[in-house]
């Protein structure tokens, strides 16, 4: 077709053009340029931005759900992209849990539960993996927004303990527990706590392994020296122990990101090497 | 020529390149109604973007039916009200029916080169002489500055003053 030098202005203002006269535009490089100098907006600079954001990767589900629920673009991309929230993360926690709530149920009533028992050692894994330069993909975020580390670390303890525990009390159920119940709860918190220390210090590895170390020589101790091991291990006093060190621990942790200015560790340190 | 449906199935299958098309058809004429909708620029740019970003992102909310570009105004209309009311400074956007199809159906019936050239006729002659440049000749726009000895910015302020007019005209 011949060139629609007519029409370009009323396009320009807003006129919906035909078919061919669109498919014109979009092939002839002299009216589009013409058009796009009449344009009231900058279609060069709109273009950029939306192959920006058609390259871009997809948020995911939880991303997205973060956004419409009000939290801030960066903060909910942050919170996504925790490691330990991978679906193959959850999968190993609700599989690790649900065979052990599977046993219960099978053989109810037989000495302490396995799903509490086991709550520690899976938060443990999941928060020394949550949250660090060596494990965490999206630390850079946290130099490169106004994300405060303290902040930072706290988001992902909050959402990783959160998921644990709906992992854990879904598991309790099915095993015949009554649910939510600071029996498993505190020390919960207290071991992953002391597992995020450990880590933020060293590495996600041995923070697991400390925590998951701290657990086991409490519930060995308690079950060979003691007749009554639930007492001991859930008993109002070591609730009590329980929530004390969560906070002296979670104290001591934000006062070493406060001090470092987020991650001045010997793991990160090996990273940026 | 692919057409517009077949540009909305190839993005539903990952295609790139038909965004772009899609961008290059109709970008101009949405470019023109957001800017008449909203006296925010920033906003009707904004608005533009996310039109485009949601069809690419979920093409197959077009159902079918009816004209893709009916279907990409009521996204850029959807969005530019949904971010007007985020910002106090900018008044609602003007109601879609002052910048819908009857209005485009009026002035195409009134379209006519003849017209059309009548209207450039009457412009003052900055204006006339940029439009003749740019829009009849098909000059670049960094050419006729040079020519002129003009910035770049002043055409652009020229050739939009020429544009609201001649659609006056043909509206009227």
């Amino acid at each position: 077709m011949s060139h629609p030098r007519a029409l370009l202005p009323l396009i320009a203002e807003g006129l919906r053009p035909p078919e061919d006269v669109r498919a014109h535009l979009a092939s002839c490089e002299s009216c589009a340029d013409a058009v796009e100098a009449l344009s009231p907006l900058d279609l060069g600079y709109v273009w950029d931005g939306v192959a920006s954001e058609a390259d871009a990767p997809r948020p995911g589900v939880l991303e997205r759900a973060l956004v419409r629920c009000g939290v801030g673009d960066g903060t909910a991309r942050f919170v996504a992209a925790t490691p330990s929230l991978r679906p193959e993360w959850l999968l190993a926690s609700a599989g690790t849990l649900a065979l052990a709530a599977l046993g219960m149920a099978a053989r109810p009533g037989n000495g302490l539960s396995l799903v509490v028992l086991l709550a520690p050692v899976v938060a443990a894994a999941l928060v020394a993996f949550a949250y660090g330069p060596a494990s965490d993909d999206a630390y850079e975020l946290v130099a490169a927004t106004p994300l405060s580390p303290l902040l930072a670390l706290l988001l992902r303890l909050a959402v990783v303990l959160s998921a644990n525990s709906v992992l854990v009390l879904a598991a309790d159920v099915v095993a015949g527990g009554p649910g939510l119940r600071p029996s498993w709860f505190l020390p919960m918190t207290f071991v992953a706590l002391v597992a995020a220390g450990v880590g933020v210090r060293t590495s996600p590895l041995l923070g697991a392994g400390a925590g998951i170390a701290l657990w086991s020589a409490a519930v060995f101790t308690t079950v060979s020296l003691s007749e009554e091991p639930e007492r001991l291990l859930w008993g109002a006093v070591a609730q009590v122990l329980y929530a004390v060190g969560s906070v002296a621990v979670l104290a001591a942790l934000c006062a070493l990101v406060v001090r470092s200015g987020g991650f001045v560790t010997g793991a990160n340190e090996r990273r940026t090497a | 020529m692919r057409t517009d449906e077949e540009l909305i199935a190839a993005m539903a299958d990952g295609d790139r390149g038909a965004l772009e098309l899609l961008y290059r058809r109709h970008s101009p004429w949405l470019a023109g109604r957001l800017a008449r909708a909203t006296s925010s620029r920033d906003l009707a740019e904004e608005a533009l973007q996310d039109c485009f970003v949601a069809a690419w992102r979920n093409p197959r909310s077009w159902r079918g039916e009816g004209d893709v570009g009916a279907w990409l105004w009521a996204i850029a209309r959807r969005r530019l009200a949904s971010l007007a009311r985020k910002r106090v400074d900018v008044p609602s956007p003007v109601p879609d029916e002052a910048l819908g199809e009857a209005a485009d159906q009026q002035a195409l019936a009134n379209l006519d080169a003849a017209r059309v050239r009548a209207a450039v006729d009457r412009l003052p002659s900055e204006q006339r002489d940029v439009v003749e440049r740019v829009v009849f000749r098909g000059q670049r726009l960094v050419d006729v500055a040079r020519c002129l000895g003009v910035p770049v910015g002043t055409l652009k302020s020229r050739l939009h003053r020429a544009r609201r007019q001649i659609r006056a005209e043909m509206d009227a």
